[in-house]
């Protein structure tokens, strides 16, 4: 198992994912048991050392919400651990009792996508942001209300007694996403699941929310799991990308690593598939084929192979690659690295 | 407007907190209000229930003071208004008002003759000024009996479907909230009580039983309530409990009894209480059929009166005593109709679909 | 160059209970024959009015207060509802956003499609009919042989493909293709962009792409235009306005786009959020949120100012406005 994770380097990271698997049963009729399982996250393993951010980049369908619900404990792996740092120790949140639950809820937060449904219409905002500080019963509410003013007041809802006792459909969205991000840090927590914060928010309000993130998540030094399908916001926010591809993460590199020298066949594709605001800049073909398809029991075999122009006999026999350092901190899932390149 | 809100929230935060959610309440209830005053039916509705609820309010006032209980009284009053006819012979008859004919008068008393009077007393008596809607065929003030009644109907509609929300509410929620189980459980228990039919059910229960007022009530909320009702409130709860907003309090770390009662419960409430007025139309009417079979075992109520009307055989008497089941009937119409009309137009407050805006 | 459309001072309004929504305000632009045209703002900015205004698919509480659109010679502002049926599909159709869910799913394909082409041929024979459409799914990248399958046997993508084929149906002059990849993954993204774009250079097609994604538009139009809070602000060939906008908005609304090549730059963001409609500020619509803004803008709406050959903006201070840049620089 151990010669399987990766990040050797880092001693002791903030939080460890080591062969993580969800299967979700494909439902045939009402009575009959499932044979055939949806591989949504298939052995994945990565690591985040503190006060950095992953990126996790994929397709719809390729995993990654799954994984971030998974790390967050909002779905629980069918196989694997999870390591969260807590103090000195490491807690395994895969596995994880009530007290460990309650010191989890308070190192770990989430921000949505959706900034209209995350919220509790009938509840004010003071309500949503004082929420973990509520139910973790921390602080008098005198002390509670501080400390969502002052949240309030860090994400840029000025003056925060104003925003304090309204209700979120007084808000837009970008007000919304900021009451988001201040209700996830009002525990001081050490690592946020983001699942596409912004991709429902205007273009112009995108840029806003982002630094705003950056900037929180430098001043508290918090680690964010960043997940999302749009590489340029991903370069934007994350020290280090992860691509998935059908559940599994076919490659890992810091972010300028990642974009510059791709490696995988699908993150070459999916780099150039990406628009340019630049009229002038062509960009390489997309040299896959055909539509991504859902990894129903999936053979063992390589999970690209099908849309793989440099796909040999060797990729469809063997069983697939495993994800392995091919430079330093680079990491690649493809039995033909060398030859792609 | 918004720089109102700024004022008011920044005073808000200076006093306690109870007190702010009380005016933000009273913010969303002005809100609600107006755009309900807006639906003309809805505001007719609220009209007859605030009538009748005058009505109920007035009865034992006026049995204080302006009327006399020996007379008065809806159960044991009694008066039967006397008019002296002269008898006529046969056929002679010019002035039903004062005359009579002998042949009717000697049905009473087999001895008198023509030319003699007769104390004639009605029983029922038509509409009077003593008596503004008559008397029933036991002597007892109809306007009288009707606002009493009035109380018995309200007391009956609120408790039965105070009952039925209280349970579907959270039947409806406890399922959506935990699946499995416990949700097939209550969704099957709802689906046996909507195919047993209500009515005969009720009919039969009455009969072994001796229904009360009060016990009808806890009947319909609990039959209510685990049945039709639940389901909805259900399919409500689900919606909301995979809403985003329900993950992101389990990421606070919100306990299951955190989750229903502060999240899905509360958005479940403008439904539930919608479907609270739908429960009283049904009290009602369920109620007065009851009655009308004769299954109750209360005092008076609208449904007793038109039993009362039927047992003596006024049932089928066409208009001539229409003051025996015209009030009564149309009370029952009217206040179950009205609770209906409320219903449907906070239906169009609570339910974004059928909003104009 | 011919122009195929022209668009004159098009504004129209939306009546709710608090007002007026002025959703387009004097909107003019041309499209060249074989032209691509890119519309970029925000939500709320007025492009998928300008779309609707232009095929007439408005809803009750709409008007187009003045303005004419000139398609081909003929204008389409004062047609009534019968004429306007029949340009509608057949000189001007219209892709719409999220119109790939919108296929009927009891129906098949094909024949959802011919459905459409009848109101327009109806002398149309049932093979004729069979070859036009596979000819349309050639065009677009689909197996003819789909064209007897329902809709839930299609990807995303492909009932994307067969939402355009559907739009080139009847031979249009002008095609307006609303946010037509916004829902889709980038790599069928890539597909559908570069699928149109082969189509409107083998037919000569004239198109107008509506969208919020700057890169997109920068990819797939000969010219660009900025729209914002129902002004265009700045038209003109996208490769001078990628390098240089003019107009603050335009500038800051390129500069807040992340990129996925050149230097990794910090993003410039934009203060505040778009005004309501219902009361737009005074003079120039985007002065409070304006880091160029001087006195006049909130007083006096800046003309038309053409900076270069067909190159115009809506702006005060557009000299102020400092160079972007190529990414590949």
């Amino acid at each position: 198992m151990t010669d399987r994770t990766i990040d050797t380097k880092v001693e002791q990271p903030l939080v460890k994912v080591e062969n993580l698997k969800r299967l979700f049963p494909v439902q045939r009729g009402l009575f009959r048991k499932a044979t055939n399982f949806i591989h949504a996250v298939d052995d994945v393993s990565f690591s985040i050392p503190a006060g950095e951010s992953l990126g996790l980049v994929g397709e719809s369908g390729c995993g990654k919400t799954t994984t971030g619900r998974i790390l967050t404990r909002l779905d629980q792996p069918t196989d694997g651990a999870i390591y969260l740092r807590d103090g000195q120790e490491m807690l395994n949140i895969a596995d994880i009792d009530k007290d460990g639950m309650k010191r989890f809820r308070r190192r770990v937060q989430m921000i949505f996508q959706d900034p209209y449904e995350s919220m509790n219409p009938r509840r004010t905002i003071f309500d949503t942001i004082a929420e973990p500080l509520q139910v973790q019963g921390i602080g008098r509410l005198p002390e509670r209300e501080e400390r969502v003013a002052e949240l309030l007041e860090l994400v840029g809802l000025t003056p925060a007694p104003t925003f304090m006792f309204r209700y979120p459909h007084e808000l837009s969205g970008g007000q919304r996403q900021r009451v988001a991000i201040a209700r996830a840090l009002v525990i001081d927590p050490t690592f946020v699941v983001a699942d596409e914060p912004t991709s429902m928010l205007d273009v112009s309000i995108r840029i806003s929310i982002m630094d705003l993130m950056l900037n929180l998540a430098n001043e508290f030094g918090v680690s964010y799991l960043y997940i999302t399908h749009d590489l340029a916001v991903a370069r934007y926010m994350c020290d280090r990308i992860a691509v998935m591809y059908l559940g599994k993460i076919v490659e890992l590199a810091e972010t300028e690593e990642l974009l510059g020298n791709p490696q995988h066949p699908y993150t070459r594709a999916l780099l150039s598939a990406v628009p340019v605001p630049d009229p002038s800049y062509v960009r390489p073909p997309v040299e896959i084929k055909g539509g991504i398809t859902k990894a129903i029991d999936p053979p063992p075999v390589c999970r690209f192979v099908d849309r793989c122009p440099w796909a040999t006999d060797y990729c469809r026999n063997n069983e697939a690659p495993p994800l392995e350092e091919k430079s330093s901190g680079h990491f690649v899932a493809c039995h033909l690295v060398e030859k792609v390149s | 407007m918004t720089t109102d809100l700024h004022q008011s929230t920044e005073e808000m935060l200076a006093e306690s907190l109870w007190k702010v959610r009380l005016k933000l309440a009273w913010r969303s209830f002005r809100k609600g209000w107006a755009s309900f005053v807006e639906n003309r039916i809805g505001l007719l509705g609220l009209g007859i229930i605030a009538l009748y609820g005058l009505m109920a309010l007035a009865h034992p006032i006026l049995l204080d003071t302006v009327w006399d209980p020996r007379v008065y009284d809806p159960i044991i009053g009694y008066d039967a208004p006397a008019t002296i006819k002269t008898i006529v012979p046969d056929g002679q008859v010019t002035d039903p008002e004062t005359q009579v004919s002998l042949l009717e008068a000697r049905l009473i008393n087999p001895i008198l003759k023509v030319g003699e009077t007769l104390e004639i007393r009605e029983q029922p008596a038509s509409p009077s000024r003593k008596h503004l809607l008559g008397t029933d065929p036991l002597g007892r003030d109809v306007l009288s009996q009707l606002m009493f009644s009035t109380r018995a109907a309200f007391l009956l509609g609120v408790v039965a479907s105070l009952v039925t929300v209280f349970i579907a509410t959270t039947v409806g929620s406890v399922s959506a909230f935990f699946g499995g189980l416990i949700d097939t459980f209550f969704m099957r228990l709802a689906d046996l009580i909507l195919l047993v039919p209500f009515l005969p059910l009720l009919i039969v229960l009455s009969a072994l039983f001796q229904f009360g007022l009060l016990h009808l009530a806890l009947m319909i909320g609990i039959l209510g309530g685990f049945g039709g009702t639940a389901i909805i409130l259900k399919s409500q709860a689900l919606s909301i409990s995979v809403k985003p907003f329900i993950d992101a309090a389990r990421i606070a770390g919100g306990g299951k009894m955190h989750l229903i009662f502060r999240h899905i419960i509360p958005n479940v409430l403008p439904l539930s209480f919608l479907y609270m007025m739908f429960s009283v139309t049904d009290a009602i009417s369920i109620e007065a059929t009851l009655s009308f079979l004769g299954l109750l075992n209360i005092d008076m109520s609208w449904g007793i009166m038109i039993y009362q009307a039927s047992v003596q055989g006024y049932l089928l008497s066409g208009t001539k005593y229409w003051w025996l089941l015209m009030p009564a009937g149309l009370s029952v119409t009217l206040l179950a109709g009205s609770f209906f009309l409320v219903g449907r137009a906070m239906d169009e407050i609570i339910n974004p679909r059928l909003r104009k805006r | 160059m011919e122009h195929i459309l022209e668009v004159n001072d098009l504004t129209m309004h939306y009546t709710v209970k608090e007002g007026e929504v002025m959703a387009v305000d004097d909107v003019s632009f041309a499209l060249g024959r074989g032209e691509a045209l890119g519309l970029v703002g925000e939500s709320g900015c007025g492009k998928t009015s300008v779309a609707m205004s232009l095929i007439r698919l408005l809803a009750d509480n709409a008007e187009i207060q003045k303005g004419s659109i000139v398609l081909d010679g003929v204008d389409l502002v004062p047609l009534v509802e019968e004429e306007m049926r029949t340009h509608r599909w057949a000189d001007i159709s219209m892709v719409f956003q999220g119109a790939m869910n919108a296929w009927n799913p009891v129906y098949k394909v094909g024949d959802q499609i011919w459905e459409a082409m009848q109101t327009h041929f109806p002398l149309m024979t049932e093979s004729e009919a069979r070859e036009r459409i596979a000819e349309l799914f050639r065009l677009v990248g689909l197996n003819p042989a789909m064209m007897d399958r329902y809709p839930h046997e299609f990807s995303g993508g492909m009932r994307q493909r067969a939402i355009i084929a559907m739009a080139l149906s009847c031979n249009p002059k002008v095609i307006i293709a609303d946010e037509p990849t916004t829902a889709l993954d980038v790599i069928v993204q890539d597909q559908i962009l570069k699928e149109l774009k082969k189509i409107q250079q083998e037919l000569g097609m004239s198109i107008i792409y509506i969208s919020h994604d700057v890169a997109v538009i920068a990819e797939v139009s000969d010219r660009i235009g900025v729209m914002y809070a129902g002004k265009l602000v700045e038209l003109g060939p996208t490769d001078e306005v990628f390098p240089r906008p003019r107009h603050p908005y335009a500038y800051l609304l390129l500069a807040s786009t992340p990129s996925v090549k050149g230097p990794r730059r910090k993003l410039a963001p934009l203060e505040g959020e778009p005004p309501n409609l219902l009361h737009p500020p005074a003079g120039c619509r985007f002065h409070p949120r304006c880091p160029f803004a001087t006195e006049v803008c909130a007083t006096d709406e800046p003309p038309y100012t053409e900076v270069d050959e067909g190159h115009i903006v809506a702006c005060w201070n557009w000299e102020q406005v400092p160079e972007l840049g190529r990414l590949e620089a």
